[in-house]
């Protein structure tokens, strides 16, 4: 894996090749973006959500997954995109964020589960630079799919113990 | 079966065609499927050797045509392979004395081929220098080569990790045939369990040959003429000993390590041999082994300078960190119970085994310091054992040292492991070893005496422990080893938690199939009847789940009385200590944490507490202070009590440092409850002076914090001049909550049913607002504040009007407040889950429970919600 990314880093027209996989893609309104497959445990249909007292808005709250309680994070939320009324469509996909040396399985509330698509390093390019605007920290590509673009998301820097303490304590100030 | 079908199929094919294998990677395969057949097949199948015989041929005539191995490599291995096969077909033949070392040496041939075929490139392909030995001593031998003769070979660990985890698999199933073997000849079917014992010893030894583990040969090997010689019932201690050192042996062989300790195991082996059957065993047989020699005659070691040591196996050192807590408990109340009664001989057994056992286990670790002083100490209470001394005196100083030394010194093992640096000795520890080895020389003039004296003194006593030694220590051993066994199996932990974890959800989705409103609809009286059915054993298993995470609290309480013995010495107070309900079960998670508090409550009562010995018999008192730990039961909790006959606390000194430290009003009129509460505060101390052993007031700060960690409380009970008892009010278990269901809103919430006091329907005039914003509520003719839950976690849809809704008033700390909820739902036991690592920390909320609707409910932590309530009511 490491000599694969070091190899792929020399070649220059090719230096997304180590983003190369499968991503399970997901649309929040109109845009589309893209968990890397391994991630992704299973996805489960819109659940009654406990809601947590004193945790930034995004943290919907948390929902019993076969006798494990879990969070659940609205991305819609998380990205400060509008919130949206569930519908039919409305999944939690529950992925497993590496957290310190830890695994930790988390829910993720998006509008509706598109496909599971095969990515090429080719079509993948780097994320591009708002500056202060947009925080595009955690979207580790862009997938160009036909004349779609997916947003290749870190998901354990979406879900990070850092990013939830920081909008915890931004939301308590 | 079937794998070796598929594999006698693919090798019948390449049988076939031997010209197949003419790539280099194909003679790789090769190699491997014949190792691999060979690890398979029965040695005493002639089917079996045929197929071996014919493949091992096959490769020879494969390693003959290949030309991408170099010429020189390639015939010796032709050479060896020839001669494997040989050894084969002569097994199979019957001829030759040792058949089972002959196929030994076919495995090590093999195994070296093996090697040869792992080079990545030709180029580098090189010769292991055992293939060459091998095959000259297995072809002058005929095979009769026993296997301990066999030349030092680096252990296997790259050879063939398939056939060491085979090897692995194979002997942890013969060691536990080995063990039932061992009891069963403790419970006395001595000839068939021996036999079955010799039979598993045989064969381990033949395995430990194949992948070249020399030493577990060995070992096994002067078990074995050891077993022979003893005329009577071998000791079964010397077994177990024997059993649990080739555990270790096989797993270090299979980790690539050097298993250590094999000299002096042989040696005492031998030892016992020689000891069992006068007529003495030929030395030839065993070169290598250098026999222990008894331990008293034995040169002292030269006080070890300070050294430093790496660790190589973390696991193992951590295993043995552990292992040695439980040696230091049972040490530990031995020695009390010999400072008390210096002739039971089953208290110096118990106390020898332990740092023998010790000794034993660091020296896995390479610990030699360790080791060194662990023997030095077991080699006095083997004096002391004998009869050569008398537990007294020095000697009675020079172990507590020598167990205070270890301790220090595995606590270090321990920080080297954690923070991954190296194990280095205490300067201290060389005087403690020269003062030991002085004991043991008799150097101390005052020592000679003193024995003898007392040996006059108590005459039938010293000569009953002498009787006792010589009826033989093998027997006495024998009987003590049966008292301690008991029927247990060690599970691993996570696999139990996971368990415990699966019958606690099982318990939910009972409840939620029991309660479910279309099944009660059916009224069906089968259904009801087969429901009832599975609700009783669930309950079962439910407390059949709780007993196994159940420890009796003994364990905590034995280190409690050598700490009231060290804190007695130190502040030169008398102070005696009685146990109470010692076997009083607990939460194993809970033990650990319990710990710290009792240490820091002991301190204070032996320091605080208890008075000096004039001012006691001054007040009429006995002299000797006396200190009561009290474990017990009582309604879903423990209680563990901690009396002393002190002084008692000083309400107004408490009152007076409190009102100075502006933690309470010197208006106010606070109850006793209050007062005595204050001393759980950070820094609170109303010590004059701070002694070696407390007044910093850190301690009960530290009681306070664990037992929140726990959902415990401690009440404080203390009469002046008279005493205090303090009691420690804990969960049963950290797993499974008491609790009450609130509703606030469209939220649900569980209350530790622990921490509640009393919930009502307040009246409108019962509540009234301060400075506008903060409620005081009237409960029980005193004012409590009382907290909306809403308010706190910003619920929108609770109720506003007070009087229709409920107030629960909590109790935390000694701490009364009142909390305003909507409604009570009822009560329920339920299993804690953590929000811990996804979540993290949310002041207010302890944890989430699955309700019996299935969703997750979240439990209210009510010293963290006043904690909320007040902090925001500063802010």
């Amino acid at each position: 894996m490491t000599t694969q990314a070091v190899e792929a880093g020399r070649d220059v027209g090719n230096e997304m090749a180590h983003r190369a996989g499968k991503y399970l893609t997901f649309k929040l309104g109109a845009e589309e973006f893209g968990l890397e497959i391994l991630k992704v445990q299973e996805i489960i249909k819109m659940m009654d959500i406990t809601r947590v007292p004193r945790t930034p808005d995004f943290v919907r709250g948390v929902i019993n997954l076969r006798g494990k309680v879990i969070p659940v994070v609205d991305l819609r939320l998380r990205f400060a995109m509008e919130a949206k009324a569930t519908t039919d469509k409305t999944c939690v996909i529950v992925v497993q964020v590496r957290r310190d040396n830890l695994t930790v399985t988390m829910g993720t509330i998006v509008d509706e589960v598109s496909e599971v698509l095969d990515i090429g390093g080719e079509q993948i390019e780097p994320a591009p630079e708002f500056g202060e605007m947009v925080n595009t920290d955690f979207i580790v590509g862009m997938g160009k799919v036909g004349k779609r673009v997916v947003m290749l998301l870190d998901v354990d820097k979406v879900l990070s113990q850092q990013e939830l303490d920081l909008v915890g304590k931004a939301k308590s100030n | 079966m079937q794998n070796t079908t598929a594999i006698d199929d693919e090798l019948k094919a390449n049988d076939a065609n031997p010209g197949a294998a003419s790539t280099l990677s194909d003679l790789q395969q090769q190699i491997e499927k014949v190792a691999e057949q060979y690890v398979l097949i029965d040695g005493e199948n002639p089917d079996g050797l045929a197929l071996l015989f014919q493949n091992i041929e096959a490769l020879a005539q494969a390693f003959r045509a290949n030309a991408a191995v170099a010429s020189p490599i390639r015939e010796k291995c032709v050479a060896a392979l020839e001669q494997a096969a040989r050894m084969v077909d002569a097994i199979k033949r019957g001829d030759g004395d040792n058949p089972q070392a002959a196929f030994v040496v076919v495995g090590r041939t093999l195994l070296a081929l093996q090697k040869v075929g792992r080079e990545d490139h030709v180029s580098k392909m090189g010769f292991p220098e055992e293939l060459g030995i091998d095959f000259s001593e297995g072809g002058g031998g005929h095979g009769s080569a026993p296997p301990e003769r066999l030349p030092s070979e680096k252990p296997a660990a790259e050879g063939d990790r398939q056939i060491l985890q085979l090897f692995l698999d194979q002997e942890m199933e013969r060691l536990s045939a080995m063990e039932d073997a061992i009891l069963a000849l403790e419970k006395g079917s001595r000839d068939t369990a021996l036999a079955e014992f010799k039979r598993t010893l045989h064969t381990m030894k033949g395995d430990a040959g194949v992948v070249g583990a020399e030493e577990i040969s060995s070992v096994c090997h002067k078990l074995e003429d050891y077993i022979e010689s003893a005329h009577q019932t071998p000791s079964v201690e010397l077994l177990m000993e024997v059993r649990d050192w080739l555990e270790k042996a096989i797993r270090d062989h299979c980790d690539g390590k050097k298993p250590g300790g094999a000299d002096a195991l042989i040696g005492r082996l031998r030892g016992s041999a020689e000891a069992a059957a006068p007529p003495p065993e030929p030395k030839a047989q065993a070169p290598e082994a250098v026999a222990e020699k008894p331990a008293a005659t034995e040169p002292p070691p030269s006080p070890a300078p300070v050294a430093s040591i790496e660790i190589a196996d973390k696991d193992l050192a951590r295993e043995f960190v552990a292992e040695a807590q439980e040696y230091f408990g049972s040490a530990d109340e031995n020695l009390l119970i010999l400072e008390k009664e210096p002739d039971n001989a089953e208290a110096i057994g118990a106390v020898f085994r332990a740092f023998h056992t010790m000794k034993g286990v660091v020296g896995f670790l390479g610990l030699k310091p360790i080791a060194d002083l662990a023997h030095q100490a077991e080699t006095l209470l083997d004096m002391v054992r004998n009869g050569k001394k008398s537990f007294a005196g020095s000697v009675v100083e020079a172990t507590f040292r020598s167990l205070d030394m270890l301790k220090v010194m595995v606590a270090d093992v321990n920080q080297a492991v954690v923070a991954g640096g190296a194990f280095s000795t205490r300067p201290e520890l060389g005087p403690i070893l020269t003062s030991l080895q002085d004991i043991l020389a008799g150097r101390e003039v005052v020592q000679a005496e003193k024995p003898a004296v007392e040996r006059v003194a108590v005459p039938p006593a010293a000569e009953a422990s002498e009787a006792k030694a010589e009826e033989g220590g093998e027997e006495k051993s024998t009987v003590d080893v049966g008292a301690a066994i008991k029927q247990a199996v060690k599970i691993d932990a996570d696999r139990l938690d996971l368990l415990i974890d699966t019958i606690g959800e099982l318990v939910i989705a009972e409840s939620m199939v029991t309660q479910d409103r279309e099944i009660k609809e059916l009224r069906s009286l089968r259904v009801e009847k087969n429901m009832a059915h599975l609700g009783k054993i669930t309950r079962m298993l439910q407390d059949m789940s709780m007993s196994m995470r159940m420890v009796p609290i003994e364990a905590t309480f034995r280190k409690m009385a050598r700490l009231v013995r060290d804190l007695s010495k130190k502040s030169g107070k008398r102070v005696e200590l009685n146990l109470i309900g010692k076997e009083t079960e607990l939460d194993r998670a809970m033990v650990d944490k319990l710990n710290d508090p009792l240490v820091h409550m002991i301190r204070n009562s032996v320091d605080h507490g208890i008075e000096p010995e004039a001012d006691r018999v001054a007040a009429g008192k006995p002299p000797v202070g006396h200190i009561t730990l009290k474990a017990y039961h009582r309604g879903g909790s423990i209680h563990i009590e901690v009396i002393d006959d002190g002084k008692g606390l000083d309400r107004e000194a408490i009152l007076a440092k409190g009102i100075e430290r502006g933690l309470i009003r010197a208006d106010q009129n606070p109850s006793d409850k209050e007062i005595y509460g204050l001393i759980f505060e950070p820094g609170f101390s109303t010590a004059k002076q701070i002694t070696e052993i407390s007044g910093r007031g850190v301690g009960m700060d530290v009681v306070r914090r664990n037992l929140d960690s726990l959902r415990g409380n401690v009440l404080i009970d203390t009469v002046r001049g008279k005493g205090s008892t303090f009691t420690l009010v804990l969960p049963l278990t950290t797993a499974i909550i008491d609790g009450i269901m609130v509703r606030v809103g469209g939220d649900t919430y569980i209350i530790p049913t622990l921490s509640i006091v009393e919930s009502f329907k307040p009246s409108a005039d019962q509540i009234s607002t301060v400075i506008g914003r903060g409620e005081v509520i009237q409960f029980r003719n005193s004012l409590l504040p009382l907290f909306r839950l809403s308010r706190l976690f910003s619920i929108n849809d609770a109720t506003r009007e007070a009087s229709r809704a409920t107030v629960v008033v909590v109790e935390d700390n000694g701490k009364q407040t009142a909390l305003l909820v909507d409604e009570l739902l009822g009560q329920q036991q339920t299993v804690i889950k953590s929000l811990g690592e996804a979540v993290g920390t949310i002041i207010g909320i302890s944890g989430a429970s699955i309700l019996a609707d299935g969703h997750p409910g979240l439990i209210l932590d009510v010293g963290g919600i006043v904690k909320l309530a007040t902090g925001e009511s500063k802010r």
